[in-house]
Protein backbone atom coordinates (compact mmCIF):
# COMPACT_ATOMS: atom_id res chain seq x y z
CA UNK A 1 0.00 0.00 0.00
CA UNK A 2 1.39 3.29 -0.63
CA UNK A 3 1.34 6.68 0.41
CA UNK A 4 -2.05 7.96 -0.68
CA UNK A 5 -3.66 4.56 0.07
CA UNK A 6 -2.46 4.74 3.59
CA UNK A 7 -4.23 8.21 4.02
CA UNK A 8 -6.68 7.18 2.30
CA UNK A 9 -7.64 4.15 4.42
CA UNK A 10 -6.88 6.19 7.63
CA UNK A 11 -9.00 9.08 7.15
CA UNK A 12 -11.93 6.56 5.50
CA UNK A 13 -11.39 4.44 8.67
CA UNK A 14 -11.69 8.00 11.05
CA UNK A 15 -14.40 9.35 9.24
CA UNK A 16 -16.92 6.37 8.81
CA UNK A 17 -16.21 5.41 12.20
CA UNK A 18 -18.32 8.97 13.97
CA UNK A 19 -21.00 7.19 11.63
CA UNK A 20 -23.57 6.18 14.42
CA UNK A 21 -24.77 2.92 14.45
CA UNK A 22 -28.42 2.02 14.57
CA UNK A 23 -29.51 0.37 18.03
CA UNK A 24 -28.38 -3.06 18.48
CA UNK A 25 -32.14 -4.54 18.65
CA UNK A 26 -32.67 -2.92 14.94
CA UNK A 27 -29.92 -5.24 13.42
CA UNK A 28 -31.71 -7.97 12.77
CA UNK A 29 -35.35 -8.16 10.58
CA UNK A 30 -37.91 -8.14 13.06
CA UNK A 31 -39.59 -9.89 13.37
CA UNK A 32 -37.95 -12.69 12.88
CA UNK A 33 -39.35 -15.34 10.20
CA UNK A 34 -39.52 -18.50 10.78
CA UNK A 35 -39.13 -20.48 7.61
CA UNK A 36 -38.17 -19.26 4.05
CA UNK A 37 -40.62 -18.72 1.47
CA UNK A 38 -41.32 -18.26 -2.24
CA UNK A 39 -42.71 -14.54 -2.38
CA UNK A 40 -44.61 -15.49 -5.71
CA UNK A 41 -46.76 -18.06 -4.83
CA UNK A 42 -48.29 -16.26 -1.91
CA UNK A 43 -48.83 -13.10 -3.60
CA UNK A 44 -50.55 -14.80 -6.02
CA UNK A 45 -52.43 -16.25 -3.36
CA UNK A 46 -53.50 -13.02 -1.66
CA UNK A 47 -55.00 -11.30 -5.30
CA UNK A 48 -57.39 -14.33 -5.11
CA UNK A 49 -58.65 -13.51 -1.51
CA UNK A 50 -62.38 -14.19 -1.53
CA UNK A 51 -63.95 -11.16 -1.40
CA UNK A 52 -65.79 -9.31 2.10
CA UNK A 53 -68.25 -6.78 1.86
CA UNK A 54 -66.86 -4.40 3.89
CA UNK A 55 -68.39 -1.08 3.86
CA UNK A 56 -71.77 -0.20 2.94
CA UNK A 57 -71.47 3.66 1.91
CA UNK A 58 -74.92 4.01 -0.55
CA UNK A 59 -73.84 7.62 -0.97
CA UNK A 60 -70.68 6.72 -2.42
CA UNK A 61 -72.27 4.44 -4.95
CA UNK A 62 -73.18 7.84 -6.73
CA UNK A 63 -69.40 8.07 -7.94
CA UNK A 64 -70.22 5.63 -10.11
CA UNK A 65 -72.26 7.96 -12.22
CA UNK A 66 -70.81 7.35 -15.51
CA UNK A 67 -70.63 10.71 -17.44
CA UNK A 68 -69.40 12.79 -13.85
CA UNK A 69 -66.02 13.03 -14.85
CA UNK A 70 -63.65 14.24 -17.68
CA UNK A 71 -62.52 10.80 -18.38
CA UNK A 72 -65.35 9.36 -20.44
CA UNK A 73 -63.73 6.27 -22.49
CA UNK A 74 -66.29 2.89 -22.22
CA UNK A 75 -65.84 1.27 -18.81
CA UNK A 76 -66.45 -2.91 -18.50
CA UNK A 77 -68.05 -2.12 -14.97
CA UNK A 78 -71.78 -2.07 -15.07
CA UNK A 79 -73.90 1.22 -14.34
CA UNK A 80 -75.20 1.81 -11.52
CA UNK A 81 -78.70 4.31 -10.57
CA UNK A 82 -77.35 7.84 -10.42
CA UNK A 83 -77.71 9.50 -7.25
CA UNK A 84 -76.87 12.81 -6.09
CA UNK A 85 -73.34 13.01 -3.39
CA UNK A 86 -74.69 13.69 -0.22
CA UNK A 87 -71.92 15.37 2.51
CA UNK A 88 -69.30 12.98 3.79
CA UNK A 89 -69.20 14.07 7.96
CA UNK A 90 -65.34 15.41 7.83
CA UNK A 91 -63.04 13.53 9.71
CA UNK A 92 -65.32 10.72 10.28
CA UNK A 93 -63.46 7.12 9.11
CA UNK A 94 -65.01 4.13 10.20
CA UNK A 95 -63.82 0.44 9.78
CA UNK A 96 -65.84 -2.75 9.91
CA UNK A 97 -68.47 -0.13 11.62
CA UNK A 98 -65.94 1.05 13.99
CA UNK A 99 -64.68 4.08 14.36
CA UNK A 100 -60.83 5.33 13.37
CA UNK A 101 -59.53 7.23 15.80
CA UNK A 102 -58.39 10.83 14.60
CA UNK A 103 -54.83 10.57 13.25
CA UNK A 104 -54.37 6.81 12.59
CA UNK A 105 -53.43 6.06 9.12
CA UNK A 106 -55.06 4.03 6.87
CA UNK A 107 -53.53 1.37 4.85
CA UNK A 108 -55.44 -0.76 1.82
CA UNK A 109 -52.76 -3.42 0.68
CA UNK A 110 -51.57 -6.81 1.11
CA UNK A 111 -55.24 -7.78 0.57
CA UNK A 112 -55.99 -6.18 3.71
CA UNK A 113 -57.75 -2.52 4.89
CA UNK A 114 -55.84 -1.72 8.21
CA UNK A 115 -55.55 1.25 10.09
CA UNK A 116 -52.46 2.24 13.25
CA UNK A 117 -52.14 4.79 15.25
CA UNK A 118 -49.50 7.41 14.42
CA UNK A 119 -46.99 6.58 17.34
CA UNK A 120 -46.51 2.76 14.44
CA UNK A 121 -45.43 5.28 11.29
CA UNK A 122 -45.78 4.13 8.12
CA UNK A 123 -45.11 0.11 7.15
CA UNK A 124 -42.50 -1.30 5.39
CA UNK A 125 -43.74 -3.57 2.88
CA UNK A 126 -42.54 -7.52 2.89
CA UNK A 127 -40.61 -8.22 0.13
CA UNK A 128 -38.86 -11.60 0.80
CA UNK A 129 -39.77 -12.72 3.57
CA UNK A 130 -42.96 -14.26 2.55
CA UNK A 131 -44.20 -17.89 4.16
CA UNK A 132 -46.72 -20.89 3.32
CA UNK A 133 -49.66 -19.51 3.32
CA UNK A 134 -48.39 -16.16 4.42
CA UNK A 135 -50.19 -13.86 1.84
CA UNK A 136 -49.30 -10.20 2.94
CA UNK A 137 -46.68 -8.34 5.89
CA UNK A 138 -46.58 -4.44 6.67
CA UNK A 139 -43.31 -3.87 9.48
CA UNK A 140 -44.21 -0.79 11.26
CA UNK A 141 -40.74 -1.24 13.42
CA UNK A 142 -41.24 -3.51 16.57
CA UNK A 143 -44.99 -4.18 15.53
CA UNK A 144 -46.22 -6.05 12.72
CA UNK A 145 -49.11 -6.64 10.47
CA UNK A 146 -49.57 -10.30 9.13
CA UNK A 147 -51.80 -11.94 6.77
CA UNK A 148 -52.20 -15.58 5.99
CA UNK A 149 -54.26 -17.10 3.73
CA UNK A 150 -56.04 -19.75 5.56
CA UNK A 151 -59.61 -20.99 7.35
CA UNK A 152 -58.90 -21.05 10.43
CA UNK A 153 -56.48 -19.25 13.24
CA UNK A 154 -55.71 -22.32 15.40
CA UNK A 155 -54.03 -23.65 11.72
CA UNK A 156 -51.98 -20.64 11.46
CA UNK A 157 -50.69 -20.93 15.19
CA UNK A 158 -50.64 -24.41 15.56
CA UNK A 159 -49.24 -25.63 12.14
CA UNK A 160 -47.53 -22.51 10.16
CA UNK A 161 -46.52 -19.99 12.95
CA UNK A 162 -45.41 -21.18 16.31
CA UNK A 163 -45.89 -25.35 15.89
CA UNK A 164 -48.26 -25.21 18.53
CA UNK A 165 -45.67 -24.30 21.46
CA UNK A 166 -47.81 -21.17 22.62
CA UNK A 167 -51.15 -21.20 24.27
CA UNK A 168 -53.96 -19.32 22.39
CA UNK A 169 -56.46 -17.92 24.53
CA UNK A 170 -59.75 -16.05 23.01
CA UNK A 171 -61.08 -12.81 23.83
CA UNK A 172 -63.18 -9.83 22.52
CA UNK A 173 -62.19 -6.53 22.17
CA UNK A 174 -65.51 -3.94 22.33
CA UNK A 175 -65.42 -0.66 20.39
CA UNK A 176 -68.85 0.87 20.87
CA UNK A 177 -71.18 -1.45 19.37
CA UNK A 178 -68.72 -3.87 17.80
CA UNK A 179 -67.64 -6.50 18.95
CA UNK A 180 -64.86 -9.25 17.16
CA UNK A 181 -63.58 -12.73 18.20
CA UNK A 182 -60.03 -12.44 18.24
CA UNK A 183 -57.28 -14.79 19.71
CA UNK A 184 -54.46 -14.08 21.78
CA UNK A 185 -50.73 -15.41 22.22
CA UNK A 186 -48.25 -13.85 24.43
CA UNK A 187 -44.71 -15.09 23.70
CA UNK A 188 -41.71 -14.62 25.58
CA UNK A 189 -38.69 -13.81 23.74
CA UNK A 190 -34.96 -14.30 25.12
CA UNK A 191 -32.29 -11.61 23.54
CA UNK A 192 -29.03 -10.88 24.45
CA UNK A 193 -26.32 -8.38 23.82
CA UNK A 194 -22.95 -9.92 23.34
CA UNK A 195 -21.59 -6.36 22.87
CA UNK A 196 -23.24 -4.71 26.40
CA UNK A 197 -23.13 -8.13 27.66
CA UNK A 198 -26.58 -8.07 29.00
CA UNK A 199 -30.04 -10.04 28.50
CA UNK A 200 -33.38 -10.01 29.20
CA UNK A 201 -36.67 -11.25 27.81
CA UNK A 202 -39.27 -9.05 26.00
CA UNK A 203 -43.00 -9.68 25.45
CA UNK A 204 -44.57 -10.28 22.13
CA UNK A 205 -47.95 -10.18 22.43
CA UNK A 206 -49.89 -11.74 19.02
CA UNK A 207 -53.85 -11.03 18.25
CA UNK A 208 -55.15 -13.21 15.49
CA UNK A 209 -58.57 -12.10 13.63
CA UNK A 210 -60.13 -14.54 11.49
CA UNK A 211 -60.92 -11.37 8.84
CA UNK A 212 -63.02 -13.42 6.28
CA UNK A 213 -63.44 -17.53 5.37
CA UNK A 214 -59.65 -18.02 4.56
CA UNK A 215 -58.03 -14.76 5.90
CA UNK A 216 -56.23 -14.48 8.72
CA UNK A 217 -54.94 -10.77 9.78
CA UNK A 218 -52.21 -11.32 12.80
CA UNK A 219 -51.23 -7.70 14.68
CA UNK A 220 -48.08 -8.64 16.65
CA UNK A 221 -46.74 -5.86 18.88
CA UNK A 222 -43.25 -6.26 20.88
CA UNK A 223 -42.29 -4.85 24.15
CA UNK A 224 -38.63 -2.88 23.88
CA UNK A 225 -35.94 -5.05 25.35
CA UNK A 226 -35.10 -3.81 28.85
CA UNK A 227 -31.51 -4.98 30.31
CA UNK A 228 -31.81 -7.87 32.70
CA UNK A 229 -35.40 -7.63 33.03
CA UNK A 230 -38.80 -9.04 31.52
CA UNK A 231 -39.98 -6.35 29.74
CA UNK A 232 -43.81 -6.61 28.93
CA UNK A 233 -46.10 -4.60 26.65
CA UNK A 234 -47.42 -1.62 27.73
CA UNK A 235 -51.13 -1.27 28.62
CA UNK A 236 -51.48 1.62 26.25
CA UNK A 237 -49.79 -0.25 23.30
CA UNK A 238 -52.00 -2.82 24.32
CA UNK A 239 -55.43 -1.15 24.19
CA UNK A 240 -53.71 0.16 21.10
CA UNK A 241 -52.95 -3.19 19.17
CA UNK A 242 -56.69 -4.42 20.26
CA UNK A 243 -58.25 -1.70 18.48
CA UNK A 244 -55.71 -2.49 15.31
CA UNK A 245 -57.24 -5.86 15.08
CA UNK A 246 -60.81 -4.68 15.41
CA UNK A 247 -60.55 -2.65 12.99
CA UNK A 248 -58.60 -4.80 10.62
CA UNK A 249 -60.26 -6.42 7.47
CA UNK A 250 -60.31 -7.82 4.41
CA UNK A 251 -60.38 -5.52 1.22
CA UNK A 252 -62.67 -6.51 -1.40
CA UNK A 253 -61.51 -7.62 -4.44
CA UNK A 254 -63.16 -8.85 -8.05
CA UNK A 255 -62.54 -10.91 -10.35
CA UNK A 256 -64.47 -8.52 -12.78
CA UNK A 257 -62.50 -6.49 -15.96
CA UNK A 258 -62.41 -2.64 -15.69
CA UNK A 259 -60.83 0.39 -17.48
CA UNK A 260 -58.61 2.96 -16.10
CA UNK A 261 -61.21 5.49 -17.53
CA UNK A 262 -63.48 3.91 -14.90
CA UNK A 263 -61.04 4.55 -11.97
CA UNK A 264 -60.13 8.04 -13.32
CA UNK A 265 -63.80 8.98 -13.00
CA UNK A 266 -64.41 7.48 -9.79
CA UNK A 267 -61.31 9.72 -8.58
CA UNK A 268 -62.37 12.85 -10.59
CA UNK A 269 -65.71 13.00 -9.11
CA UNK A 270 -64.14 12.08 -5.20
CA UNK A 271 -61.58 15.13 -5.73
CA UNK A 272 -64.31 17.31 -7.31
CA UNK A 273 -66.78 16.85 -4.38
CA UNK A 274 -65.10 16.33 -1.59
CA UNK A 275 -61.97 18.14 -2.11
CA UNK A 276 -62.66 21.12 -4.67
CA UNK A 277 -59.60 19.73 -6.40
CA UNK A 278 -59.03 18.61 -9.71
CA UNK A 279 -57.53 15.62 -10.39
CA UNK A 280 -55.61 16.85 -14.03
CA UNK A 281 -54.96 15.24 -17.13
CA UNK A 282 -53.02 12.50 -16.14
CA UNK A 283 -49.92 11.00 -18.23
CA UNK A 284 -48.49 7.87 -19.22
CA UNK A 285 -45.84 6.67 -16.71
CA UNK A 286 -42.61 7.36 -17.71
CA UNK A 287 -41.18 5.46 -15.31
CA UNK A 288 -42.31 1.96 -15.41
CA UNK A 289 -43.51 0.04 -12.48
CA UNK A 290 -43.96 -2.83 -14.98
CA UNK A 291 -43.84 -4.00 -18.75
CA UNK A 292 -46.62 -6.26 -18.58
CA UNK A 293 -49.67 -3.02 -17.78
CA UNK A 294 -50.64 -0.01 -19.48
CA UNK A 295 -49.58 2.70 -16.94
CA UNK A 296 -50.94 6.14 -15.82
CA UNK A 297 -49.87 8.51 -13.24
CA UNK A 298 -51.90 11.38 -11.89
CA UNK A 299 -50.84 14.51 -9.80
CA UNK A 300 -52.99 16.80 -7.94
CA UNK A 301 -52.25 19.49 -4.74
CA UNK A 302 -49.84 20.68 -5.98
CA UNK A 303 -47.88 17.75 -6.36
CA UNK A 304 -47.95 16.43 -3.34
CA UNK A 305 -50.11 13.45 -4.00
CA UNK A 306 -49.98 10.90 -6.42
CA UNK A 307 -51.64 8.57 -7.96
CA UNK A 308 -50.72 5.64 -10.15
CA UNK A 309 -53.28 3.14 -12.52
CA UNK A 310 -51.89 -0.03 -13.80
CA UNK A 311 -54.33 -1.28 -16.27
CA UNK A 312 -53.46 -5.33 -17.36
CA UNK A 313 -55.13 -7.03 -20.41
CA UNK A 314 -56.77 -9.38 -18.38
CA UNK A 315 -57.25 -10.82 -14.70
CA UNK A 316 -54.67 -13.75 -15.41
CA UNK A 317 -52.27 -10.97 -16.96
CA UNK A 318 -52.25 -9.41 -13.48
CA UNK A 319 -51.45 -12.19 -11.55
CA UNK A 320 -48.96 -13.45 -13.83
CA UNK A 321 -46.87 -10.15 -13.33
CA UNK A 322 -44.88 -10.58 -10.34
CA UNK A 323 -43.15 -7.53 -11.29
CA UNK A 324 -45.84 -4.86 -10.77
CA UNK A 325 -47.62 -6.06 -7.92
CA UNK A 326 -44.25 -6.12 -6.22
CA UNK A 327 -43.48 -2.79 -7.00
CA UNK A 328 -46.85 -2.10 -5.58
CA UNK A 329 -46.46 -4.05 -2.31
CA UNK A 330 -43.13 -2.24 -1.53
CA UNK A 331 -44.11 1.35 -1.77
CA UNK A 332 -43.04 3.63 1.04
CA UNK A 333 -45.27 6.00 3.04
CA UNK A 334 -48.81 6.79 3.22
CA UNK A 335 -50.07 4.51 0.12
CA UNK A 336 -53.26 2.78 -0.63
CA UNK A 337 -52.08 0.04 -2.93
CA UNK A 338 -54.91 -2.24 -4.37
CA UNK A 339 -55.43 -4.53 -6.66
CA UNK A 340 -59.11 -5.09 -7.93
CA UNK A 341 -59.78 -7.41 -10.96
CA UNK A 342 -57.16 -6.16 -13.82
CA UNK A 343 -56.14 -3.35 -11.93
CA UNK A 344 -53.56 -2.28 -9.66
CA UNK A 345 -54.13 1.45 -7.83
CA UNK A 346 -52.01 3.29 -6.26
CA UNK A 347 -52.71 6.25 -4.46
CA UNK A 348 -50.24 8.41 -1.80
CA UNK A 349 -51.71 11.60 -0.36
CA UNK A 350 -50.87 13.02 2.94
CA UNK A 351 -54.75 13.49 3.23
CA UNK A 352 -56.25 10.74 5.66
CA UNK A 353 -59.41 10.81 5.26
CA UNK A 354 -59.04 11.34 1.14
CA UNK A 355 -57.44 8.09 1.34
CA UNK A 356 -60.09 6.48 3.39
CA UNK A 357 -62.75 8.05 0.97
CA UNK A 358 -60.55 6.50 -2.32
CA UNK A 359 -60.37 3.46 -0.51
CA UNK A 360 -64.42 3.38 -0.01
CA UNK A 361 -64.84 4.30 -3.66
CA UNK A 362 -62.05 0.93 -4.70
CA UNK A 363 -63.96 -0.75 -2.35
CA UNK A 364 -67.66 0.35 -4.25
CA UNK A 365 -65.48 -0.53 -7.45
CA UNK A 366 -65.12 -3.87 -6.42
CA UNK A 367 -68.89 -4.96 -5.76
CA UNK B 1 -23.00 -21.92 6.65
CA UNK B 2 -26.17 -22.71 8.97
CA UNK B 3 -28.48 -19.67 10.26
CA UNK B 4 -26.62 -19.68 13.82
CA UNK B 5 -23.00 -19.00 12.58
CA UNK B 6 -24.71 -16.84 10.06
CA UNK B 7 -26.45 -14.79 12.53
CA UNK B 8 -23.23 -14.57 14.20
CA UNK B 9 -21.32 -13.19 11.71
CA UNK B 10 -23.74 -10.91 10.73
CA UNK B 11 -23.62 -9.86 14.38
CA UNK B 12 -20.01 -9.20 14.15
CA UNK B 13 -19.31 -7.64 10.46
CA UNK B 14 -22.76 -5.47 10.91
CA UNK B 15 -21.00 -2.58 12.32
CA UNK B 16 -18.47 -2.15 9.50
CA UNK B 17 -20.90 -3.07 6.67
CA UNK B 18 -23.68 -0.54 7.84
CA UNK B 19 -20.93 2.09 8.04
CA UNK B 20 -19.88 1.07 4.25
CA UNK B 21 -23.37 1.73 3.03
CA UNK B 22 -24.12 5.03 4.31
CA UNK B 23 -20.06 5.66 3.30
CA UNK B 24 -21.29 5.23 -0.61
CA UNK B 25 -24.47 7.37 0.44
CA UNK B 26 -27.26 5.13 1.97
CA UNK B 27 -29.21 7.10 4.49
CA UNK B 28 -28.99 4.57 7.75
CA UNK B 29 -32.54 3.63 7.62
CA UNK B 30 -31.89 2.46 3.95
CA UNK B 31 -28.69 0.83 5.24
CA UNK B 32 -30.74 -1.32 7.67
CA UNK B 33 -33.23 -2.22 5.52
CA UNK B 34 -30.90 -2.92 2.92
CA UNK B 35 -28.75 -5.07 5.53
CA UNK B 36 -31.98 -6.88 6.47
CA UNK B 37 -32.57 -8.05 2.51
CA UNK B 38 -29.11 -9.29 2.57
CA UNK B 39 -29.39 -11.58 5.54
CA UNK B 40 -32.68 -12.84 4.69
CA UNK B 41 -30.99 -13.33 1.10
CA UNK B 42 -27.69 -15.37 3.40
CA UNK B 43 -30.20 -17.51 5.48
CA UNK B 44 -31.64 -18.41 2.34
CA UNK B 45 -28.66 -20.83 2.49
CA UNK B 46 -28.53 -21.04 -1.79
CA UNK B 47 -25.34 -19.19 -2.39
CA UNK B 48 -21.83 -20.11 -1.37
CA UNK B 49 -20.46 -17.19 0.09
CA UNK B 50 -16.67 -16.80 1.07
CA UNK B 51 -16.32 -13.53 2.20
CA UNK B 52 -19.64 -12.68 4.14
CA UNK B 53 -18.42 -8.86 4.62
CA UNK B 54 -17.74 -8.48 1.00
CA UNK B 55 -20.77 -10.44 -0.18
CA UNK B 56 -23.56 -8.33 2.43
CA UNK B 57 -21.89 -5.08 1.49
CA UNK B 58 -22.67 -6.17 -2.28
CA UNK B 59 -26.06 -7.41 -2.31
CA UNK B 60 -27.12 -4.89 0.62
CA UNK B 61 -25.76 -2.43 -2.18
CA UNK B 62 -27.80 -3.87 -4.91
CA UNK B 63 -31.02 -3.78 -2.73
CA UNK B 64 -30.34 -0.01 -1.78
CA UNK B 65 -30.01 0.89 -5.34
CA UNK B 66 -33.23 -0.90 -6.08
CA UNK B 67 -35.33 0.63 -3.41
CA UNK B 68 -33.62 3.93 -4.18
CA UNK B 69 -35.01 3.52 -7.63
CA UNK B 70 -38.55 2.59 -6.36
CA UNK B 71 -38.56 5.99 -3.94
CA UNK B 72 -37.68 7.82 -7.07
CA UNK B 73 -41.39 6.91 -8.15
CA UNK B 74 -42.88 8.38 -4.89
CA UNK B 75 -40.74 11.65 -4.59
CA UNK B 76 -43.16 13.78 -4.19
CA UNK B 77 -43.95 11.66 -0.83
CA UNK B 78 -40.50 12.43 0.41
CA UNK B 79 -41.06 15.62 2.80
CA UNK B 80 -43.58 14.01 4.84
CA UNK B 81 -42.21 10.17 4.97
CA UNK B 82 -40.42 11.05 8.08
CA UNK B 83 -37.07 9.23 7.27
CA UNK B 84 -34.02 10.48 9.32
CA UNK B 85 -31.72 12.91 7.58
CA UNK B 86 -28.34 12.00 5.76
CA UNK B 87 -25.41 11.95 8.13
CA UNK B 88 -23.54 15.25 8.69
CA UNK B 89 -21.50 15.30 5.29
CA UNK B 90 -20.29 18.79 6.01
CA UNK B 91 -18.19 17.32 9.13
CA UNK B 92 -16.71 14.43 7.16
CA UNK B 93 -15.10 15.56 4.36
CA UNK B 94 -13.70 12.82 2.95
CA UNK B 95 -17.44 10.93 3.02
CA UNK B 96 -18.96 14.06 1.14
CA UNK B 97 -16.54 13.95 -1.48
CA UNK B 98 -16.65 10.01 -1.82
CA UNK B 99 -20.64 10.69 -2.15
CA UNK B 100 -19.77 12.69 -4.99
CA UNK B 101 -18.29 10.00 -7.22
CA UNK B 102 -19.83 7.62 -9.87
CA UNK B 103 -21.11 4.96 -7.49
CA UNK B 104 -18.76 2.17 -9.01
CA UNK B 105 -15.87 3.93 -7.87
CA UNK B 106 -17.29 4.32 -4.33
CA UNK B 107 -17.97 0.83 -4.46
CA UNK B 108 -14.46 -0.19 -5.05
CA UNK B 109 -12.94 2.50 -2.70
CA UNK B 110 -14.95 1.48 0.04
CA UNK B 111 -14.36 -2.10 -0.62
CA UNK B 112 -10.53 -1.53 -0.69
CA UNK B 113 -10.00 0.58 2.25
CA UNK B 114 -12.76 0.25 4.66
CA UNK B 115 -13.58 -3.27 4.37
CA UNK B 116 -9.99 -4.26 3.70
CA UNK B 117 -10.41 -6.38 0.64
CA UNK B 118 -7.81 -6.95 -1.88
CA UNK B 119 -7.80 -5.98 -5.45
CA UNK B 120 -8.50 -9.60 -6.66
CA UNK B 121 -11.22 -10.34 -3.94
CA UNK B 122 -13.05 -6.46 -4.87
CA UNK B 123 -12.84 -7.51 -8.51
CA UNK B 124 -14.60 -11.06 -8.15
CA UNK B 125 -17.08 -9.44 -4.93
CA UNK B 126 -17.99 -6.93 -7.95
CA UNK B 127 -17.80 -9.05 -10.55
CA UNK B 128 -15.16 -7.40 -12.94
CA UNK B 129 -11.46 -6.97 -13.88
CA UNK B 130 -8.88 -6.82 -11.62
CA UNK B 131 -7.79 -4.24 -14.11
CA UNK B 132 -10.93 -2.32 -13.84
CA UNK B 133 -10.90 -2.07 -10.14
CA UNK B 134 -7.15 -0.76 -10.05
CA UNK B 135 -8.23 1.80 -12.74
CA UNK B 136 -11.02 2.73 -10.85
CA UNK B 137 -9.34 3.03 -7.58
CA UNK B 138 -6.47 5.25 -9.14
CA UNK B 139 -9.43 7.40 -10.97
CA UNK B 140 -11.34 7.60 -7.73
CA UNK B 141 -8.18 8.38 -5.71
CA UNK B 142 -6.92 11.39 -8.22
CA UNK B 143 -10.46 12.77 -7.68
CA UNK B 144 -10.67 12.40 -4.46
CA UNK B 145 -7.10 14.18 -3.61
CA UNK B 146 -7.92 17.19 -6.03
CA UNK B 147 -11.35 18.29 -4.47
CA UNK B 148 -9.74 17.71 -0.71
CA UNK B 149 -6.03 19.55 -1.97
CA UNK B 150 -2.91 17.78 -1.05
CA UNK B 151 -2.41 18.97 2.12
CA UNK B 152 -5.82 17.29 3.84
Amino acid sequence: MNEEERWLEERLASESSRIPLPPRERWFPAPREPRRIAAVAALAASIGIVVLALLVGTQLRALREPNGGAATAPTASPARPVAPLPEMPPGEIRFVGATVPSGWNLFGDQGVLIATPPEWGFPRRAEARMGPGMTGYLGFGPHSVWVWSESSVDRVVEERWVKGNLQPLTQRVVQNTVRRTIELVIEGIRWYDRQRGTSGTHQARHLFVQASADVVIQVAVTAPPVANADAKVSDEERRRQDLVATLAAVAPDSDRQFTRAAVEDLFRRTLRVFRNQDLGAGEANRDRLSNAAEEWVYRWDGGGSVAYVLTYRDRTALLADNQGRRQAMIAPGPVVSRSIGNLVVIVATRDTHLQYLILRVLNELAR
Amino acid sequence: MDRQAWEEIYETVFPRVFRALVAIGARPEEAEDALHDALVRALDGQTTIQRPAAWLFVVASRSWRRRRLRDGIFRPLRAFRGAAPAPEADRMTLLAELARLPLRQRQVIVLRYLLGLSQDDTARALGIARGTVAATTSQAIARLRQRLGAGT
